[in-house]
């Protein structure tokens, strides 16, 4: 992660000396997550650090600011779109069997669905706290903030393991029938991004580790990335648990 | 076209470009890979009907009469793959150089190139050696040609553990880079590449429906997010070599006039 | 530190777990006997889903700030979505009878 210091050739070391000032302005240089800029926009003229007094002050965007940077918001916006493509296959697929998916939704657990959005909750809740810290710089707060979203999301795939094995148990599998593999596809790569989630938690703790780092535009498009995880269960909940 | 004319036209502008365009090499690449895109769009939609892919459900008797309908579009097209498939390595150089133009260690560049030269082979090959297999042996037992109708699609479509890792590895490169090679949305973009390419393991599985190697998501969201982002880094490369300034550091936003001088006619 | 932002962000979580717990709560309320179809179930579960993500995606990820462009984008791609199962739903509905 160090690359400035530790993995990049002597020249190129001093190329930059003489180039750094003119490339990058603001105080972000030698920050991760953000090195390219996005292409020019109304937000990119925006660079709210830690510092600016007045967002220290109300600890709060201005407004008409893009959080994080517009490129995060891209990438919510196709996952979005991909994963409400599963959603209405889901949705037909249902309207073609509804009998068969009513009967073996009712052999999920209400109560570990609810569980598990209120843990995710809690995570998100925990993360946008560790944001607003850092925005207003008390980055040890910050920091603790993050690793309990963590755990929280580690609680999450815990409790998804134990429910899955314990819909193996009963004889449950992906191939019992067309609503259980919907089931373990949808809850599945939902976890592969709970996962991929705790690698931008990891690049938030890191960024907001040091006063050389600290951008708030990379730890806000972490916080995004795990609130979209977040809103992504939402709806998943609201499909394969609750809706008749 | 719409440019003033230069002395001599196409051929003597050519010939200039060649003998004197400082990213000719850089401009071959992206030209090879724009080609081999096309090339293999035809072949494996319109000549060997491969994409979309026939039924997983058939029985051996539909197959082996599978093969002999699209005996002449299977044998002729997989026939110019492989007298082609030496273009993929062109596209994974240029994408590898990108790698190295960035401010990230080589090791991201020479990964991402050992591990796409690797995954032209479950990618594309091996389903093209098998199914060509099946179109010159069709007095064989309808069995065994089912074998090789399975094993094609199976590999053709469930096998993305290494475009996975390769996209990975070119994700964080980017996310990493400080010379602005690529916005970071592109970095991002990645992700969703790689998250579709998770899903297309139950093709082993099923045998028909969402999720069977013809399925709506196991080949064609994931095929339509492969096409999105292939279109993507195709137009993204031709902006990094049309930037690119042949030298290190922060690539410049605006193109080199002096050193840019383009093979766009 | 910032009580007011913190009491928002406090009141947010609590509207989004009180509507959670009332999913819940519509979804056990015959005991998981026998599940039948509910279009109101169904509609009131979609729309608190609907809600709950506009308002992560407004207060978390702090999208009520940003310029309108984009928030008017995102509230299109949530009433699409929207639209599409609760039609799909309600197609289902109709082709049954």
């Amino acid at each position: 992660m160090h690359v400035t210091s530790n993995d990049v050739p002597l020249s190129r070391l001093r190329e930059w000396a003489g180039e750094r000032a003119a490339a990058r302005s603001d105080a972000e240089a030698g920050t991760l997550l953000h090195a390219a800029d996005a292409a020019p926009s109304p937000a990119a003229s925006r660079q709210p650090l830690p510092q600016a007094g007045e967002a220290k002050a109300s600890g709060s965007l201005p407004s008409n600011a893009i959080p994080g940077r517009i490129d995060i918001w891209i990438f919510v916006a196709i996952e979005v779109v991909i994963f409400s493509s599963y959603f209405v296959a889901y949705m037909l697929h249902r309207v073609w069997e509804p009998a068969l998916y009513l009967e073996s939704q009712q052999q999920l657990s209400q109560h570990f669905g609810a569980a598990n959005t209120v843990i995710l909750l809690v995570s998100s809740w925990l993360m946008a706290g560790a944001v607003q810290a850092a925005r207003e710089g008390r980055h040890a707060a910050a920091q603790r903030q993050v690793w309990a979203t963590m755990a929280f999301g580690g609680l999450f795939i815990a409790s998804k393991l134990v429910e899955w094995s314990s819909k193996i148990g009963d004889g449950y599998t992906l191939t019992t029938n067309g609503f259980f593999t919907f089931y373990y596809f949808l809850t599945g790569i939902h976890v592969v991004h709970v996962l991929m989630g705790f690698g931008f938690l990891a690049v938030a703790i890191h960024q907001m580790h040091s006063p050389a780092r600290r951008s708030m535009p990379a730890i806000e498009a972490c916080g995004i990335y795990w609130h979209m995880v977040d809103f992504l269960w939402v709806i998943i909940f609201a499909l394969l648990y609750v809706m008749r | 076209m719409s440019r003033a004319p230069r002395d001599g036209g196409l051929a003597a502008r050519l010939r200039e470009q060649w003998r004197q365009n400082p990213k000719l090499e850089l401009w071959l690449a992206w030209w090879t890979m724009v080609v081999f895109y096309q090339i293999f769009g035809i072949v494996f939609v319109l000549m060997t009907r491969v994409m979309p892919p026939p039924k997983p459900w058939w029985e051996p008797e539909r197959v082996a009469q599978w093969f002999a309908d699209t005996h002449d579009g299977l044998v002729w097209g997989f026939g110019i793959i492989f007298l082609i498939s030496f273009m993929a390595p062109a596209c994974n150089a240029l994408i590898g150089y990108s790698m190295r133009r960035m401010s990230v260690s080589p090791v991201f560049a020479y990964s991402y190139i050992a591990i796409y030269s690797v995954s032209a082979f479950p990618g594309m090959l091996l389903a093209a050696l098998l199914l060509c297999a099946g179109a010159l042996r069709p007095d064989r037992d309808p069995q065994i040609i089912s074998w090789l109708y399975d094993a094609a699609f199976m590999t053709f479509v469930g096998t993305m553990g290494l475009f996975l890792v390769g996209t990975a590895v070119w994700m964080v490169a980017i996310l990493l880079d400080k010379n602005r090679v690529f916005p970071l949305w592109f970095g991002y973009l990645n992700i969703c590449n790689l998250l579709t390419e998770v899903v297309v393991a139950p093709a082993w599985i099923f045998k028909a429906g969402p999720f069977a190697w013809n399925g709506v998501i196991t080949f064609w969201i994931d095929t339509l997010v492969f096409a999105v982002y292939t279109a993507v880094f195709i137009a993204l490369l031709r902006r990094m070599t049309v930037r690119d300034d042949l030298r290190e550091g922060p690539l410049p936003e605006t193109p080199q006039l002096a050193t840019t001088a383009s093979l766009r006619f | 530190m910032s009580a007011s932002t913190d009491a928002r962000l406090r009141l947010v979580f609590a509207l989004l777990t009180g509507v959670t717990l009332l999913s819940w709560w519509l979804g056990t309320r015959d005991g998981g006997e026998a599940f039948s179809p509910s279009v109101a179930i169904t509609v009131s579960v979609l729309l608190i889903a609907a809600i709950k993500v506009r308002v992560i995606v407004w207060e978390f990820m702090e999208l009520r700030h940003a310029p309108a462009t984009l928030r008017r984008f995102a509230d299109a791609l949530l009433v699409l979505l929207m639209t599409l199962l609760l039609g799909l739903h309600a197609w289902g509905l109709h082709a049954a009878g």
